[in-house]
């Protein structure tokens, strides 16, 4: 037990550590990657939790999507490599205030929230990915569903704004939004 | 050996210094084809040739070492990780290489011979306590100061930018006249490149402002007089009369005429001074042409309609440097997004191409914005030598390419013959053309097949060419015709050998005429060449087909010495056409219609 | 000792993987070749380029290797030789081969060559091709064992291996696992005529070989999936198990090495469109075929 809480902080310090470098490095590429490692840590704490499918499924998710990302930084960003020392931040005060306002919601949630008693009797890992099939083909199924269902139409809608052609492009449009 | 590896020579390190020996891995220089052409077989010496500097530990010289060869040989040379040697086939003087550890004859035996020496000498001395850095002027580095947001403020000390105040980065620019042989460490590595190469496209977009009559109309918005403006270098819609600063981002304004000052240019991109030309050529098309619309109502309707809430995001700060805002002024690709160009030379090493050639790509994304050429151009040297012995001429000739010299030895014959008034007809066609011309095909299979990594159909046709060229032609008639139909055929080598619309023939006219003339070649031809008079004079003319297109050698002789000469290769035309080829296409299509246009890098110009 | 023996068959067979690749690529057939290529490599400076990102640059050959040995991990040599028999053993195969694809965008980062850049991005475009192919399969494969552990799938295949029971998800896992470990004709990193090596164009030394090291542990891990998912795994007559599923995945692996050597490398736009067009169509077949069949044939 001690040597699981043992891997589950230091899985949880690299969580936190990688998400610090996320802001403090200069080059894209590398902010994208330390966000993906920081995401691999928390699949890493699903492992130790003993959560098989969910840490399995989180490492392997995030390690795809997170270097999508970071093709999109590369590409749309200027001096991604970081070497230019460019200042690319702006709404330093409002984003200080968002993300802290978010912080304490989250911990909020997390204290005062009712988590139920504690499981003692864990269910072997073939099960519980049994369990976690029928939640989700059962009860959760609409959920899943429209959300996925919505993420396809936004996907294909930021494709059709992207790819608007030249010629009748908006001509006030392309100052403004980004 | 120069190239050791410091360090003491402990047992362990013998071991490795002789498995190092055992399989030498080789670069080509100036590429594998011409090891083809010189009828040398690498793999059957041992040796395993690589496409990178820094997987090799030999590099290999294949005949005389261009002088315009010599820095980009040093470079990769550099490149390559020590314990290093240098094998010098045919080549006398190597500077600024070191000199080689194994000098042979250029010959498969000599090759043989070398791999010979190379076991003995890594064998040797791989390892030493006493080693010296190679040093050559072409690898001097100079750290200019630029502006991330003004590529064309350069400066030889740090500094902040006089246009924007930012500080300015630091980026490395090859010494003067340069030029990388795998190219890819220099200035146009991926972080500088990014740092400066916004800086490039930014920079060619300025040209066309200049360069556009219309433009600078706009620019001057409202300004009849032709008195120097003041213009922000973010917002160029904002235009004073005098000095001060931008009411929209606080900017120094800067007058209108150093904004399109272009000499940063050449100080950011010192390569591309000398072969500007088409590399401009291509760039200024495309803004014309492409983007030249966008441009205008780009600035028309930043001009006229409301554009000051442009940057008046609220909430934003205002000296917030927006993306869409820096970016406007790139060129656009064909997509409409504004990406980073970068450029990407390809040689004169590089393992897909003909050795010796040069192509710079700029590349936006993985898709070619414009693309530059650089080859040899040895025809000229020709003209420098007359008047010439007919001797010395076809000696000239002989040493010019390892790829066409047999062309050329054709066409002086011939032309030699017409002047003697024998000949009428100016076409030479014969059956040792017909040969001549299946090398060079077998050569152009081969080259194609490396470039795609179809192995197994590069080792064929190198090892027809071998037979072919050692006078087994004959005996292997029946697989040169099962080979050409296959290409013809072969549905995997149709996305290759499909390519329509360009200049010189076309892939399949070109197999089409490789079929007729692995009918009609012979191994020995028979004897065409006329003893000329000493003191002849006349004026003789010939043509030869090529498998790309037909070379054309005029002769005027007076009194047994060539005075005038003209010698017209198809490479020198196709090589106007590569920007227009590659233009738009994903990288590696592009490099196959380089490969495809069979360009004789000796024949290109600079 | 557990973990002894399967490391034991995993460097065998790496070397045996190394011999053949160069008898393919060389033409001579040599035991000493591997080893004289590797110890060559030991010998060698590591080179590093100017303003490379060092720690992508040095990480990404590491990484490579790690995500290659985790994938061997669930791989079962016979019922009892496997590293980790987990219970989402399929899955974590996929999980630990998507970090091949942050390897190379590291290798192809790092070295600040544009080369490499371009070779780690156009990995990028691949994976978005063959990344449904991969796993539409495996689903189809898990569905008829009714399980994700690798040991149980290979017991499902007892009445019939299912290359024949859906050839259709063979053929599709096959074309993406050979893009994922880009083997010619799906080479484009690398792009040896086209990129001078690309991601790998910068490594020398012992960098290269760790590069080349993992590349082989990744092949066998392919291959080594491709027995357990369609051939049965240690499943056959006669034989000791465990030579069964080595031979079986000796015999994938050659044949995943020499066929590039016959094939002009696929463009990237012609491959994303064939595995989009073609490829994620097919695979949903595969799946409600396999699904009827699991339903209605008791095989």
């Amino acid at each position: 037990m001690s040597a699981q809480l043992a891997f589950l902080a230091f899985f949880g310090a690299a969580a936190l550590w990688f998400a610090v470098v996320v802001f403090r490095t200069h080059s894209m590429v590398r902010s994208a990657l330390a966000l993906l490692f920081s995401q691999t840590a928390v699949g890493a704490m699903f492992l130790v939790m003993q959560a098989e499918f969910l840490g399995v499924l989180q490492i392997m998710m995030m390690a795809t999507e997170m270097s999508v990302m970071a093709i999109f930084m590369v590409m749309f960003m200027m001096d991604p490599g970081g070497l230019g020392a460019m200042e690319m931040t702006h709404q330093k005060k409002r984003s200080l205030w968002a993300g802290g306002l978010a912080l304490i919601a989250a911990l909020g949630v997390s204290w005062l929230g009712n988590w139920g008693p504690v499981a003692t009797q864990l269910a072997l890992p073939a099960r519980q990915t049994e369990l976690l099939g029928i939640e989700l083909l059962g009860r959760s199924m609409l959920i899943f569903e429209s959300a996925g269902l919505t993420i396809l139409t936004a996907m294909i809608a930021a494709t059709m704004v992207a790819i608007t052609p030249l010629e009748d492009e908006p001509k006030k449009e392309r100052h403004h939004g980004h | 050996m120069i190239g050791a590896r410091e360090g003491a020579f402990t047992a362990f390190r013998r071991v490795l210094a002789r498995a190092m020996g055992a399989q030498p891995r080789v670069i080509v220089v100036p590429g594998r084809d011409v090891a083809v052409a010189r009828g040398l077989d690498l793999i059957a010496a041992g040796l395993e040739p690589v496409a990178s500097p820094r997987h090799a530990n030999v590099l290999l010289i294949v005949g005389p070492l261009h002088p315009q060869l010599a820095d980009a040989a040093a470079t990769l040379y550099a490149q390559m990780p020590r314990p290093r040697a240098i094998v010098a086939l045919g080549a006398e003087n190597l500077t600024p290489l070191p000199p080689a550890d194994v000098v042979c004859a250029l010959s498969q035996e000599g090759l043989r011979e070398a791999t010979q020496a190379l076991q003995e000498r890594f064998a040797a001395g791989a390892f030493s306590e006493t080693v010296k850095d190679f040093d050559a002027p072409a690898l001097a580095v100079r750290v200019e100061y630029t502006c991330p947001m003004h590529p064309e403020v350069v400066s030889d000390e740090p500094g902040n930018c006089p246009k924007c105040g930012m500080t300015l980065v630091p980026k490395e620019a090859a010494a003067a006249g340069a030029h990388d042989g795998h190219g890819e460490k220099r200035e146009h590595g991926a972080n500088a490149a990014h740092a400066g190469h916004h800086g490039h496209g930014h920079q060619h977009g300025q040209k066309a402002h200049g360069g556009h009559q219309a433009h600078s109309g706009h620019e001057t918005h409202g300004q009849a007089s032709e008195a120097t403006t003041y213009t922000c270098p973010m917002h160029p819609e904002i235009v004073r009369n005098e000095p001060g600063q931008c009411p929209i981002c606080g900017m120094t304004l800067i007058s209108s005429d150093s904004a399109d000052s272009p000499g940063g240019h050449h100080g950011a991109h010192p390569e591309m001074g000398s072969d500007g030309s088409t590399g401009h050529g291509a760039h200024g098309k495309m803004d014309h042409s492409a983007r030249g619309k966008m441009d205008h109502s780009n600035h028309g309707g930043m001009d006229h309609s409301a554009h000051s809430a442009g940057t008046d995001v609220p909430g934003i700060e205002p000296n917030f440097m927006s993306m869409v805002e820096m970016t406007k002024d790139l060129p656009a690709s064909g997509d409409g997004l504004r990406m980073e160009w970068i450029d990407v030379p390809f040689g004169p090493f590089h393992p897909g191409l003909p050795g010796g050639l040069t192509l710079t790509l700029s590349l936006d994304g993985d898709t070619v914005a414009g693309a530059g050429l650089r080859g040899l151009a040895r025809a000229a040297e020709l003209q420098a030598m007359l008047p010439a012995t007919l001797d010395d001429l076809r000696g000239a000739l002989q040493g010019l390419s390892p790829h066409n010299a047999g062309f050329y030895v054709a066409l002086l014959d011939h032309a030699v013959l017409a002047a003697l008034g024998e000949t009428t007809d100016l076409t030479v066609e014969s059956a040792a053309i017909a040969r001549l011309r299946l090398l060079g095909d077998l050569r152009w299979i081969a080259g194609l097949a490396r470039l795609k990594g179809a192995i197994d159909l590069a080792a064929r046709a190198e090892g027809l060419h071998r037979s072919l060229q050692i006078g087994h032609g004959e005996e292997i008639r029946a697989q040169l015709a099962q080979l050409c139909a296959k290409l013809q055929r072969a549905p995997v080598f149709r996305p290759i050998f499909s390519a329509k619309g360009g200049p010189g023939p076309t892939p399949a006219e070109r197999l089409a005429r490789m079929a007729q003339d692995i009918a009609a070649f012979a191994d020995r031809a028979p004897a065409e060449t006329a003893a000329p008079a000493h003191d002849m004079t006349g004026t003789g003319e010939a043509v030869v087909e090529t498998g790309r297109g037909a070379a054309r050698l005029k002769l005027t002789i007076k009194a047994g010495l060539v005075t005038d000469l003209q010698l017209v290769t198809p490479s020198q035309a196709l090589a106007g056409h590569i920007a227009h080829i590659t233009m738009h296409k994903e990288l590696g299509e592009a490099l196959a219609a380089v490969c495809l246009l069979d360009l004789d890098p000796w024949e290109v110009a600079q | 000792m557990s973990w002894l023996i399967p490391l034991i068959a995993l460097i065998g067979a790496i070397y045996l993987l190394a011999v053949i690749e160069g008898w393919s690529l060389g033409g001579a057939f040599s035991l000493a070749r591997p080893a004289r290529a590797a110890l060559a490599m030991i010998g060698q400076e590591s080179t590093k380029t100017r303003k490379s990102d060092a720690l992508f640059y040095q990480a990404g050959p590491v990484l490579l290797l790690v995500a290659g040995v985790l994938a061997v991990a669930v791989i079962p040599l016979a019922p009892d030789i496997i590293l980790a028999d987990m219970a989402t053993g399929a899955l974590f195969l996929n999980a630990a081969l998507a970090y091949v694809l942050v390897a190379l965008i590291m290798a192809g980062w790092g070295p600040n060559g544009a080369y490499a850049m371009i070779g780690g991005w156009r990995f990028l475009g691949q994976f978005l091709g063959y990344a449904m192919l991969i796993v539409m399969p495996i689903t189809a494969v898990a569905m008829r064992a009714e399980s994700l552990m690798t040991t149980q799938i290979v017991t499902s295949q007892a009445g019939l291996w299912n290359v024949f029971y859906q050839p259709l998800g063979f053929v599709l896992f096959m074309i993406a696992a050979q893009a994922l470990i880009f083997l010619p004709p799906l080479d484009l990193p690398v792009a040896p005529g086209e990129l001078a090596g690309g991601v790998e164009a910068e490594y020398s030394g012992p960098q290269l070989l760790v590069f080349r090291l993992a590349r082989f542990v990744i092949i066998l891990a392919l291959a080594g999936a491709a027995t357990t998912f369609y051939f049965g795994g240690w499943l056959g007559p006669v034989l000791p198990d465990w030579v069964w599923s080595g031979l079986k995945t000796m015999i994938i692996a050659a044949a995943m090495l020499s066929v590039g050597r016959f094939l002009p490398r696929l463009r990237e736009e012609r491959f994303l469109a064939l595995c989009w067009k073609l490829g994620i169509p097919l695979s949903l077949i595969n799946i409600l075929v396999v699904g009827v069949l699991v339903l209605v044939v008791p095989v």
